[in-house]
């Protein structure tokens, strides 16, 4: 009776080493899960951002005269400081247009320089993520378009 | 008989706890696939849909701009880009072929035949439209995600 209590013993604590060292296992796998995850969602954020950010910069390389707005800088809400014109989009985590709750934000910085008979429009397009704690760059983009006064 | 009792909770309790070994381990590997699987299917969409659409505006940059444009030849929506080499005249024709994106490089006399190009990528969907200077491109994954990309036609 005896050898048998002592044999269930040895087997529960070799249980319990065997689940420990599970648990550990799996905090560590879990957290690679997530990393990989997280990893996984920036990626495909950057793969869209740069795009989304190549679009803006093609349409303003587009433009013909200052007055003329793209069709995406339309849509956009507008600010002004300091000589730099700001159209700020926001999308929504499906990269839809949205109002409300933003999930990603598309900021375009527009200076105007007066140049030797024209303008020079420099455009800088930040994409960033909205969280809860701030937002998070994602992309860069700088262009400039050369508007000539003689058309 | 008090012995029998406590030899029988403690399998009971070894059983129950191997019981929660497997099934903590059988958890971990629906989420380890479960990631797995998300991770791939966003990969397959980035690749459809981003690698596409950077690939065509490359072409697109490369070739002078007064050499591009969208056609409809038998049915068939082709981006054709138009280039001269040794003074003879060739086309390069991009479009979108049985769930492929195609290119299709021959000389201008030749017919177009989409079942000759080579596959680029799969992809879901393609459109193409051109705007005056402005060429309008859209890629659509398979997760139906669409990506639209403008490209200006200096």
């Amino acid at each position: 009776m005896k050898r048998d209590s002592n044999q269930i013993n040895s087997f529960f604590i070799e249980i319990i080493i065997v689940i420990l060292f599970f648990s550990i296992s799996a905090a560590v796998t879990l957290q690679l899960f997530v990393a990989a995850n997280n990893r996984a969602q920036q990626s495909s954020d950057l793969s869209v951002a740069v795009i989304k950010a190549q679009d803006i910069a093609e349409q303003i390389k587009g433009i013909s005269s200052l007055n003329e707005l793209t069709e995406e800088l339309k849509a956009a809400k507008y600010t002004s400081s300091g000589g730099t014109e700001h159209f700020l989009l926001d999308y929504d985590k499906q990269w839809n247009q949205t109002q409300s709750a933003p999930q990603y934000k598309i900021d375009i910085a527009l200076t105007k320089d007066a140049v030797e008979s024209g303008v020079l429009v420099h455009a800088d397009i930040l994409v960033s993520r909205c969280k809860s704690s701030g937002e998070n760059q994602i992309f860069t983009l700088n262009t400039a378009k050369y508007l000539s006064k003689t058309p | 008989m008090n012995g029998k009792s406590t030899h029988s909770l403690d399998t009971i309790f070894v059983l129950l706890i191997f019981c929660l070994f497997t099934i903590c381990s059988l958890f971990l590997v629906l989420i380890g696939a479960n990631g797995y699987r998300g991770i791939v299917g966003q990969m397959d969409s980035n690749n459809e849909t981003r690698a596409s659409l950077s690939y065509v505006a490359n072409k697109v940059h490369a070739a002078d701009s007064g050499e591009t444009a969208v056609q409809t030849i038998n049915g068939q929506q082709a981006l054709v880009i138009n280039a001269t080499y040794n003074g003879e005249a060739y086309h390069t024709y991009i479009y979108e072929y049985k769930g492929s994106l195609m290119e299709l490089f021959t000389k201008a006399e030749n017919p177009f035949t989409p079942g000759d190009g080579d596959k680029i990528t799969t992809i879901s969907g393609f459109a193409m439209a051109q705007n005056n200077h402005m060429l309008n491109l859209s890629a659509t994954s398979k997760d139906k995600r669409t990506l639209t990309l403008n490209l200006f036609l200096s």
